[in-house]
């Protein structure tokens, strides 16, 4: 997308890539149950050094999405008629928040450029494009009107996850815009097809945004390999190593390992650990 | 706070592994060997990711630490299982056993010994093979994480290194923009008019210190790029400084509150009173006097008087210019009290890599040897023109690579072991630290009660990315 845009450009535009990331947090348990769901938005001509440092306040918080309310007194027969008005609220919500990006309250502006005043004091003519989104799996599926457990880059079938697939076959990206003239099609025709790709019905934000929907999530880090696969393989290990009578040896070499820079030594076995968060998956 | 991950956690987790099937009868190995190579596929592949830049080689290498990992994921499938599958497998294993016991008493008769000793030792297999069979027909590896890793090739083609979409960063925003508005609040219902009112003050102090902070840093950099990229000679000088570490010491004597037991110890006799253990002293004597020998102008002898007298000073750590994967300074800082606690904590005698010759010996440790810290301490030595000059000298616990340094082939890491304890403890200038090392003992010991009685080590390679590219290259 920013390739496609940046050959639009005229002379001394700017080209603005916008990167959104959006994650949960929990404020306090004794307050009532507070939590909040921040959009946050930075942008993409920064150096990654500079947009990492918290004291250079890169980050900026654009908007608080609204939490549903908990499910957990509606009969599991009736969650899927309460996930739908969630998920168009929610889409509701992010729509008001890009509307100055699809330039439509606007007329009279020139069609995808913004006048922004730059720090050197003079205005710049900038088109803004979403380049990246960075948020957890589940609120990606959310956003974007999947089932849950799929996976919104490309439509690999549920059951061919665990498959390796050399990167170059690899299944066909997700087109967002054959979703929406599916969706607005409204017949049971295409809402067969809708459910084949595991997409709900609705409107997606993202169409009338510059970007590819599709490529908005990146791959993250923290996420996906540390607090997601290499915990599925320590639980593996431990059961590994149960199945063969080995745990015991394994705890032992878990605790004598030694010191080493941020590295503090455990004082305690996988077992003995109840649940793997903060504190103690630093350890 | 939540995010701040276990990144270290990982690297020793391929450290403990391979050690853990250690001792396991020869049968075991099939199973084991391949439960390694899928962890260390699994880990390198992460590593490779957190590479700040790639080349085509790089994500080949990525792509086959993917494919290994695929390969050899099987291993792990029992771990997959819920608890359906669990207890299916237990329902079996109840009713096989129970069968195997009316086998048992029907036939037991008639079995002469060597073919009761054979059946018995066939029960075990048979049995755990019918279990595993269905177990790994309900199990699976589809879950969408697992497939996420396939595409991260393509992405770094397409979008750069990974690193910069970490999600570390807006987890960080959170203290920042959210839950510091939080703890000034009154926690009241309408608590968010208050965040935001606080956010919007904050924020607009700090941002306006640093618009007017911003353009005098950057005559700054400008200038200091502009040296360096105009002479050569300037930029052979920093490389060459980096070669020869340049310890900065900190220890008791920082403090100056004198309350600390070793600022008490002032000259050499002082040092060898105060050290409890005999083959420490007696090593730091020796040593001490072959090193004075050596660096002393005239090469004079050096009565146990004068010795004594010399003037010294113990220190605990000593700080170490390591150079970064990219090129970036960190400085490590490697501790070691003795007998001492350090900061309240246990007693570290941390790991460090020491530079033995130039060019490439002791296989993968490229000419590096681990040795432990034992000792940290300067003395002082008469120069040729009169003047004072400091050594800052370490004692150490020697130790030398199997194998003469080369990869283990099934767990490939190098192991290390204590030479004989007649020269088992050394003392040499600390110039010769490049770095700080993690070494992981091989017979589990607590790391509190200290681990003087192990005497054979695994290097753990893998505990950062200028170490394990340093090693496996």
């Amino acid at each position: 997308m920013l390739i496609e845009v940046k050959a639009t450009l005229r002379f001394e535009d700017t080209l603005l890539p916008l990167i959104l990331m959006s994650d949960g947090t929990h404020l306090s348990n004794f307050a009532g149950y507070k939590i909040e769901w921040p959009v946050y938005m930075t942008f993409g001509y920064l150096s990654s050094k500079i947009r990492q440092m918290p004291s250079m306040h890169t980050v900026a918080m654009i908007a608080l999405l609204p939490i549903p309310i908990k499910n957990c007194n509606t009969p599991p027969m009736r969650l899927d008629e309460q996930w739908q008005p969630n998920r168009e609220v929610l889409n509701e919500v992010l729509r008001c928040v890009f509307q100055p990006l699809t330039f439509l309250q606007n007329p009279n502006a020139e069609r995808g450029y913004f006048n922004v005043l730059g720090a050197d004091g003079n205005f710049r003519r900038c088109t803004p494009v979403i380049a990246a989104w960075v948020a957890d799996c589940l609120e990606y599926t959310e956003l974007h009107h999947l089932e849950r457990h799929v996976w919104f880059r490309c439509e690999c079938p549920k059951n061919e996850f665990g498959d390796y697939d050399p990167s170059d076959k690899q299944h066909p990206v997700r087109d967002h815009n054959l979703y929406r003239t599916l969706t607005d099609a409204n017949s049971k025709a295409a809402d067969a097809e809708l459910s084949s790709c595991h997409v709900h019905r609705g409107f997606n934000v993202f169409g009338p945004i510059p970007c590819i929907a599709s490529d908005l999530r990146k791959p993250n880090l923290l996420h996906q390999m540390q607090i997601g696969l290499l915990d599925h393989l320590q639980k593996w290990i431990f059961h590994f190593m149960k199945t063969h009578e080995r745990l015991d040896m394994y705890n032992a070499f878990c605790l004598s390992v030694p010191a080493y820079h941020d590295l503090t030594p455990k004082n305690k076995s996988y077992e003995e650990v109840s649940q793997w968060n903060g504190k103690e998956m630093k350890k | 706070m939540e995010w701040e991950g276990d990144e270290k956690m990982s690297w020793y987790l391929v450290g403990v592994v391979p050690q853990s099937p250690r001792g396991g009868s020869p049968a075991q190995r099939p199973v084991f060997n391949p439960a390694i190579d899928c962890t260390r596929a699994l880990l390198v592949f992460y590593m490779y990711a957190r590479y700040k830049s790639h080349d085509d080689a790089t994500l080949s290498y990525m792509e086959d630490a993917l494919h290994h990992f695929h390969t050899f994921k099987d291993v792990f499938l029992l771990g997959r299982a819920g608890k359906k599958s669990k207890a299916k497998a237990n329902a079996l294993r109840t009713e096989l056993m129970k069968k195997r016991k009316d086998d048992k008493e029907t036939d037991a008769e008639t079995w002469t010994p060597s073919k009761k000793r054979r059946e018995m030792n066939a029960w075990p297999d048979d049995i755990s093979h019918k279990i595993h069979v269905p177990k790994e027909l309900d199990v699976n590896f589809h879950f969408p994480r697992i497939h996420l890793m396939s595409h991260w090739v393509k992405q770094i083609c397409r979008y750069a290194a990974l690193q910069q979409y970490s999600a570390a960063r807006h987890e960080q925003a959170h203290q920042t923009n959210l839950k510091d508005g939080w703890n000034a609040s009154n926690h009241n219902v309408n608590y968010l008019p208050q965040v935001i009112t606080f956010l919007h003050r904050i924020l607009s102090f700090e941002i306006g210190e640093l618009n007017r902070k911003g353009p005098a840093q950057r005559q700054e950099n400008s200038a200091a790029a502009c040296t360096v990229l105009h002479s050569g000679a300037d930029l052979a000088a920093p490389l060459g400084s980096k070669s020869y570490a340049k310890p900065e010491f900190m220890g008791p004597q920082n403090r100056r509150d004198g309350k600390h037991p070793d600022t008490i110890i002032n000259d050499v006799r002082a040092l060898l009173d105060n050290t409890q253990d005999a083959t420490h002293r007696v090593a730091i004597y020796s040593s001490t006097r072959e090193f004075i020998l050596h660096k002393s102008y005239n090469n004079t002898y050096i009565s146990d008087e004068q010795l004594h007298a010399m003037e010294l000073c113990i220190y605990h750590g000593i700080k170490v210019q390591v150079e970064g994967l990219d090129g970036e300074c960190i400085s490590e800082m490697c501790r070691c009290t003795g007998s001492q606690s350090w900061r309240g904590g246990d007693q570290p005698n941390d790991w460090v890599w020491v530079r033995q010759r130039q060019g490439r010996c002791y296989g993968a440790l490229n000419g590096c040897l681990q040795w432990q810290l034992q000792c940290l301490f300067k003395i002082k030595l008469l120069n040729k023109d009169g003047g004072f000059v400091e050594y800052w000298l370490a004692l150490v616990l020697t130790t030398i690579p199997e194998n003469s340094g080369n990869l283990d082939p099934v767990s490939n890491f190098v192991e290390l072991r204590k030479v004989q304890s007649a020269v088992a403890l050394q003392v040499f200038s600390v110039g010769n630290i490049v770095g700080c090392a993690h070494v992981i003992p091989k017979v589990a010991t607590s790391s509190k009660t200290g681990d003087r009685r192990n005497e054979r080590w695994t290097v753990n390679s893998h505990i950062d990315l200028a170490t394990s590219n340093d090693m496996y290259n």
